[in-house]
């Protein structure tokens, strides 16, 4: 049996694992074995690891990954992302930085959007006309959609922006 | 301080607000949590402590506590029946008392502050005000938001906002929500619809009273279910908005009842003032019932009791209020004292 790896040698370590009782094996060779960092295989080749056969490994078995991530933990309170998911709490200010990757769908389902448009830190509230609101929800949105290098999102936020203008000196 | 709000009520409920014939409350509720601390639910007890008396350090060197009129309780020194009755006074929430260690809170005199600590963010800080007054609410709240960051280490991420315990109220932690009397939409059922569809809107819409979609009471809690990726004031401006066009529907619906089941809704009524004037004991759900029919009364003019004593009775006839105005904690007679109030406060007036 060929390698699921590099297609190309001949098989003889294979990798199963379960997940909800689903299993999957893996079949690979003791090169793409070695490359991946598993120990005891071919030592006098001295086979250095290869993030490349890593990542099509994970491709392969994304299972992996998802167990990965769930046992990721936060460095300052110790918050597991598995105990998120069964709590719905985050412990600390910290965990919105470690698991910043893992939250971004949850915040999306959750309000459709991942990034704070509300008064800075330090900022005062105060009572603004719609325009005024409308003017620094659109200004906020461009600086993120330049941050992030969405040049198209940008210029369509422009444009927003000096139709606004626009409508707010014709309408006084 | 407590043992007067409770007897006299909160100032919100005692006066008549802005659209007062449906929107009886406003409320904003903003969370906040310090930066170098885990939040309650993670944090030991050596570190609620810490917390507590931390933001107690601030406070004692500022005059933030004086100029808002603000005192401030341990939660542990309280009653279970006075902790229990400032829930039922929309001061303290039922999450924050269930474990009462380690909590502290700030109330004023008029009882429409509250300032929780330990809550399920290190600060749920809360205004309410009556009627629909929203932007006064707002303005008003972040007097007192201000002040506290001026003073303290609130946790923010330039990407994320304000940082709460639960993503739910992550970005600008603000909750704005308004409690509204809809007889005529619950009677026609159309408020259905608008339940099922609110969510479209980014607004929860909820019975004040457990989780049914039909309370007796007809009372509902509109509120954002949003609070990132928005301004405070999209979100001021969305419930103001949905607000508005509710009292306009409830209003036609009104109209519409009226002119085609009045000779029902009077019945109703006359039953409700029936049952006060002659039954022996009335419990609470029914109360709640009784008092919704009796302000429907109001509202089509068939009855002469001002809104705001219903309001008040609202609050009045919850289960621990009963038992401080009483001074029993014998559940068996709350409802036969119940019935001697009601009989005792809209006697001249039904």
């Amino acid at each position: 049996m060929l390698c699921d790896i590099c297609k190309k040698r001949e098989a003889n370590i294979f990798i199963t694992q379960i997940i909800n009782s689903e299993k999957k094996t893996l079949y690979i060779c003791d090169i793409c074995a070695s490359k991946l960092g598993i120990k005891g295989i071919l030592k006098e080749l001295n086979i250095p690891f290869d993030e490349n056969i890593l990542k099509k490994f994970l491709e392969l078995m994304p299972g992996m990954i998802e167990e990965e991530k769930k046992e990721k933990s936060c460095s300052i309170c110790g918050l597991k992302f598995k105990d998120f998911e069964k709590s719905g709490f985050l412990g600390c200010p910290n965990c919105y930085k470690t698991f910043k990757e893992e939250l971004r769908p949850i915040l999306l389902n959750l309000h459709g959007n991942v990034k704070h448009i509300g008064k800075k830190k330090g900022e005062k509230f105060t009572l603004e006309t719609f325009f005024e609101s409308e003017l620094k929800r659109l200004k906020r949105e461009l600086e993120y959609a330049i941050e992030e290098e969405r040049y198209e999102d940008a210029a369509k936020i422009r444009d927003k922006i000096n139709e606004l203008i626009k409508n707010d000196k014709n309408n006084n | 301080m407590i043992k007067t709000i409770i007897k006299n009520l909160p100032k919100w409920i005692n006066n008549y607000g802005a659209e007062g014939d449906i929107v009886i409350s406003s409320r904003i509720r903003i969370a906040r949590n310090l930066n170098d601390f885990k939040f309650p639910f993670k944090a030991s007890i050596d570190e609620k402590k810490l917390i507590i008396d931390k933001i107690l350090n601030v406070f004692k060197n500022s005059d933030f506590i004086s100029r808002f009129n603000l005192i401030g309780y341990n939660l542990l020194d309280l009653s279970d029946i006075e902790r229990n009755a400032l829930v039922e006074v929309h001061l303290l929430s039922y999450q924050f008392i269930i474990d009462p260690y380690y909590k502290y809170f700030f109330i004023n005199e008029d009882g429409d502050i509250s300032i929780m600590i330990n809550e399920e963010d290190h600060f749920r800080i809360q205004y309410l005000k009556e009627g629909f007054s929203l932007n006064e609410a707002m303005i008003f709240i972040y007097k007192i938001v201000d002040e506290l960051e001026n003073n303290l280490d609130f946790s923010y991420q330039s990407d994320f906002g304000y940082l709460t315990t639960c993503p739910t109220n992550l970005g600008t932690g603000l909750r704005i929500s308004i409690l509204c009397h809809l007889p005529f939409l619950s009677y026609s059922g159309k408020i259905r619809d608008i339940i099922d569809n609110s969510s479209k809107f980014s607004i929860t819409f909820r019975g004040s009273f457990g989780e049914g979609t039909n309370p007796v009471s007809s009372l509902y809690q509109i509120s954002n279910s949003t609070t990132l990726g928005k301004s405070e004031e999209n979100i001021l401006n969305m419930i103001s908005k949905f607000g508005n066009e509710i009292i306009r529907i409830e209003r036609k619906e009104k109209e519409v009842i009226i002119d085609k089941y009045k000779s029902e809704i009077l019945d109703k009524i006359g039953r409700a003032i029936g049952v006060v004037k002659y039954s022996k004991k009335i419990d609470f759900d029914e109360a709640n019932e009784i008092l919704s029919w009796l302000r429907i009364g109001v509202i089509i003019k068939s009855l002469n009791i001002p809104l705001s004593l219903i309001n008040q009775l609202i609050l009045k006839i919850r289960p621990n209020l009963m038992k401080i105005e009483f001074n029993t904690t014998n559940d068996e007679e709350i409802d036969k004292l119940r019935s001697d109030y009601l009989k005792n406060v809209l006697g001249g007036l039904i």
